[in-house]
């Protein structure tokens, strides 16, 4: 995305003073002189940003990682081909290692790309005391990565049901127990040096928002191959406008500006902008950027550990912890003034990401396609308090979900409203009129005079705990019994994935397109992703459509009724979508947050005391 | 002694193979699959299959234990499954953060137990005795949590006493500048405890005849106090501090995670959190075999306070 528009950023620069001539000139030769962009870097050593991570890094190793904070990192370290504009809404894809954005076949199913020149690896023993340009092939090796069943990649199922030829090259790979990565993959092919086609299997609109996930930034083969698999998640080496300067596993990270990342102008707009995002732009337009030269993060995983060191200065920036939020916020969501006097900033923010209670279709309580298990599944979502556990649990740092895709998300229609309300007064209406009778102990029994005890399934995390309440409390109003079953993570996902669990809260974040959470439901996700085991032949049909549809009123009306077939079958019951309140100090300029960009050191500035 | 010493180490291999085979069976009976965190919300079951593959977790259980057997006999667990780190690499970065504060607070807490217990004793049933142990007592009540998030916020945050958290590079800053903190907080947390237990084993002593003997025979109190009491006292006071020794293996995981400090405990948490057997495996093999050294060790000590003690 920056790089892309370098040559341009420069020209603007530098017409109040020079010649086109002159300015044409500084342009070919910042592209093709890999010394002059070193110099070219104004990153300044003595700006530091410290930082803290609320959870523990897992590597830096793009294919392998799949934590946020991991990959926040990856994302510094590594060049994609396409980037997120920093400040469009909604989101939008810009070139980054790409010259250019892709040229796309009239089938839809070739991109070809053609890579930005100049790009350097920071220098690293595996080059053997040479300078490595990042080329085509760094591309396809990545994505052939992913490929091995041996980097054991979470972004398999992104990758192997578009990419030409992919899940082929994993099977044989499985099978053989090596991969073979000099054999050509049919989807993955380098033209030149400099130029990358990727074929799809069909048309996929939203594929190229997946080369903006760190996990697709370009990766030296030599690198990999010098410290291996294991020790690559120690050693990373990329093209990005950091590179890690110290690491202690756990506590630390300390990224420093990699000097032979080319310097552009900040110089983004947006046709609409909000007041936060105004006075980003007010700050910020016109600087060389990367301004900040060094990036310090710990892991603080505690609040209040992480709440007093920003309070005591200790760290730059937070994003307010949901028990601290009295502490920063008044009633109306305003920066308490105290804050607001030390000229500490906020940018508050609608997140990516939505919760909800998926309800198991194959259960042999509340599963089932017949119109009384139907209306147990409605009267259980209606009853219970979503609202509450807004105000109590989120402590209003939430807002009610009425869709399955965030509002941040392309494809959110802020005018769509769910049928669904908390009302118990008509959950406990539809349970008798399907005969589910209520007992001398105030709990009903299913139509066939069973007991009837509806179980959900939760972690032992402290708001799991809190949530189990209220359902308790919910479920109760509506005179279901309910039983909590505890189990760990790793556990629930097993039997979520073998429809063993007849219901469970499971969030979905940072999903750069509708089409990406709608597959949640699709039943040729059932075993993946689809917990609830839903199997619908028009939920399936509209997916179909819903990967082949342009924007417009027609794609609108198909996730309309995506989520009309949700909520009349009670899959899922939505519940919230975050809202993340963050603060920085005053020394901290331009800052704000992207949805779906997650490495933002390079777009912010320190304003040195 | 050397015998002795012999026969001891000999009986550790049992021990050590039960271990090994109720950690093994532990794990993979209770523990949660790992291949399902490694391969995320939306993977595939074949991806799972896969990823179980290139763990080995696919192979017999007679392997995987004899593969677990090899590693145990080789001290080499491999790499972590989550970060790929070697799991000796883990211990060794690790262990100097958590000994920075967890060597110097068990001293201290041994010492300034000891001493209290001491002179509590020696005032016994008078109002100074009664008053420290209402103390003590109210002290041990109260969750190590409130002492942490209390201390953090006044001595750090509020009186500037201290740093917030963190962790520096050099041994003499984490010691002199970071540790300091957690290791007074620990110490509010340990000394109550410590103070009552080594202050019954010291009453333990002063009611016995050979000490109303040294007192028939003149000696003065402070004699038969340091001379003869503590002496006999000092042994369960041993038994206490070795047995407390396998734990520095195991960090303060609360400490270590309030304040920022890059230790054992957090890693361990992280492991169980992520099902990161490798490392889970190697702190309990680990734990297990210092706690039999150090018992060996404890044994030895005995003989060193008391000579009358015969090792058999």
């Amino acid at each position: 995305m920056v790089v892309s528009r370098f040559s341009q950023f420069v020209c603007k620069f530098k017409q109040a003073s020079r010649s086109i001539y002159r300015c044409l000139i500084i342009s070919i030769t910042v592209t093709l002189t890999p010394s002059l962009q070193a110099a070219a870097n104004p990153a300044d050593p003595n700006k530091v940003l410290r930082i803290a991570f609320p959870t523990a890094e897992s590597g830096f190793d793009p294919v392998r990682v799949n934590d946020l904070y991991s990959n926040t990192i990856t994302h510094a370290l590594f060049h994609t081909l396409v980037s997120w504009d920093w400040l469009a809404k909604p989101a939008r894809l810009v070139p980054y290692a790409a010259e250019g954005m892709p040229e796309i076949s009239d089938d839809g199913r070739t991109y070809t790309f053609r890579i930005r020149k100049g790009l350097l690896f920071t220098p690293d023993a595996a080059f053997k005391g040479k300078r490595r340009e990042l080329v085509a092939q760094d591309f396809a090796y990545t994505l052939k990565r992913h490929a091995d069943p041996k980097s054991r990649s979470p972004q398999l199922s992104d990758l192997e049901d578009k990419i030409l030829g992919f899940a082929e090259a994993n099977r044989a790979a499985v099978s053989s127990g090596r991969f073979d990565y000099d054999a050509e993959i049919p989807g993955i092919q380098v033209l030149d040096r400099y130029t990358l086609r990727i074929k799809l299997i069909r048309q996929e609109r939203n594929f190229l928002s997946l080369l903006a996930n760190p996990y697709a930034g370009g990766m030296a083969r030599e690198v990999v191959e010098h410290y291996g698999l294991e020790a690559t998640m120690s050693n990373p080496v990329g093209t990005g406008p950091y590179k890690i300067e110290k690491w202690v596993r756990g506590s630390k990270i300390i990224l420093s500006a990699n000097p032979d990342f080319p310097a552009f102008t900040w110089d983004f707009e947006a046709p609409e902008l909000d007041e936060a995002d105004k006075r980003v732009v007010a700050q910020m337009k016109g600087r060389k950027m990367p301004q900040i030269g060094r990036v310090e993060i710990s892991i603080i995983e505690e609040p209040q550990s992480a709440w007093l060191a920003f309070s005591s200065k200790s760290i730059d920036t937070i994003a307010v912890p949901p028990s601290f939020i009295e502490k920063a916020l008044d009633a109306n969501n305003r920066l308490l003034a105290s804050w607001a006097e030390q000229g500490v900033g906020m940018y508050r923010s609608v997140e990516p990401d939505i919760r909800y209670q998926f309800f198991n279709l194959k259960d042999p309580v509340i599963g089932g396609y017949t119109k009384e298990k139907i209306a147990l599944r409605r009267a259980i979502i209606l009853g219970y308090d979503v609202d509450e556990e807004i105000r109590v649990i989120r402590k209003n740092q939430a807002v009610k979900a009425e869709q399955m895709v965030a509002p941040v998300i392309p494809g959110h229609d802020p005018n769509y409203r769910s049928i669904v309300r908390y009302d118990p007064g008509l959950a406990n209406a539809l349970l008798d009129q399907f005969n589910y009778r209520k007992g001398a102990d105030g709990y009903r029994t299913q139509p066939d005079g069973k007991a009837l005890v509806f179980t959900i399934y939760s972690t032992t995390s402290s708001v799991d705990r809190e949530r189990d309440e209220l359902w308790k409390r919910s479920m109760d109003r509506i005179g279901i019994r309910l039983e909590v079953k505890k189990d760990k993570f790793p556990e629930l996902l097993k039997q979520g994935k073998q429809c063993a669990i007849s219901s469970w809260a499971l969030g979905w974040t940072r999903s750069a397109e509708s089409e990406f959470v709608m597959k949640l439901l699709s039943s040729k996700t059932i075993g993946q992703n689809n917990y609830a085991c839903f199997e619908s032949k028009a939920y399936d049909q509209y997916f179909e459509d819903l990967k082949r549809l342009p924007d417009g009123p027609e794609r609108k009306r198909v996730l309309h009724n995506m989520y009309r077939l949700m909520e009349v079958y009670g899959v899922l019951g939505l519940s919230s979508t975050s809202i993340a309140t963050r603060l920085h100090h005053p020394w901290v300029e331009g800052y704000r947050k992207h949805p779906l960009l997650l490495s933002d050191f390079h777009l912010m500035d320190i304003r040195k005391p | 002694m050397a015998a002795y010493v012999i026969r001891r180490l000999w009986q550790m291999l049992p021990t050590m193979a039960g271990v090994v085979l109720l950690v093994f069976f532990l794990f993979n009976w209770v523990g949660g699959d790992p291949a399902y965190v490694l391969a995320g919300l939306f993977s595939s079951q074949e991806q799972i299959a896969s990823i179980r593959k290139e763990l080995g977790l696919d192979e017999p259980m007679w392997r995987q234990l004899l593969i677990f057997v090899k590693q145990v006999i080789s001290f080499d667990f491999g790499t972590s499954w989550t970060t790929g780190e070697k799991v000796s690499q883990i211990f060794a970065t690790r262990l100097p953060a958590s000994l920075t504060v967890v060597a110097p607070l068990l001293v201290i807490e041994t010492m300034i137990g000891v001493v209290i217990a001491i002179a509590v004793s020696w005032v016994r049933g008078s109002w100074i005795d009664r008053s420290v142990m209402i103390v003590c007592t109210t002290a041990m009540s109260i969750s190590i949590l409130v002492f942490i998030i209390v201390g953090q916020y006044l001595l750090a945050y509020r009186l500037n006493w201290f740093p917030v958290q963190g962790w520096g590079e050099s041994f003499t800053t984490n010691l002199f500048v970071y540790a300091p903190l957690p290791i007074l907080l620990g110490l509010m947390v340990s000394i109550a405890p410590n103070t009552r237990l080594f202050r019954s084993f010291i009453l333990d002593e002063i009611d016995q005849d050979y000490v109303r003997t040294a007192r028939a025979k003149g000696m003065n109190e402070a004699r038969v106090m340091f001379i003869h009491v503590l002496r006999n006292a000092l042994i369960p006071v041993i038994t206490f501090v070795i047995s407390n020794l396998p734990g520095l293996l195991l960090g303060a995981f609360l400490l270590e995670r309030f304040f920022g400090i890059p230790g054992v405990g957090r890693e361990i948490i992280l492991a169980v959190e992520r099902s990161d057997f490798p490392v889970i495996k190697a702190v309990t093999v680990y734990v297990a075999l210092a706690t039999m050294v150090f018992n060996l060790i404890g044994d030895l000590l005995y003989r060193l306070a008391d000579p009358r003690i015969q090792l058999k």
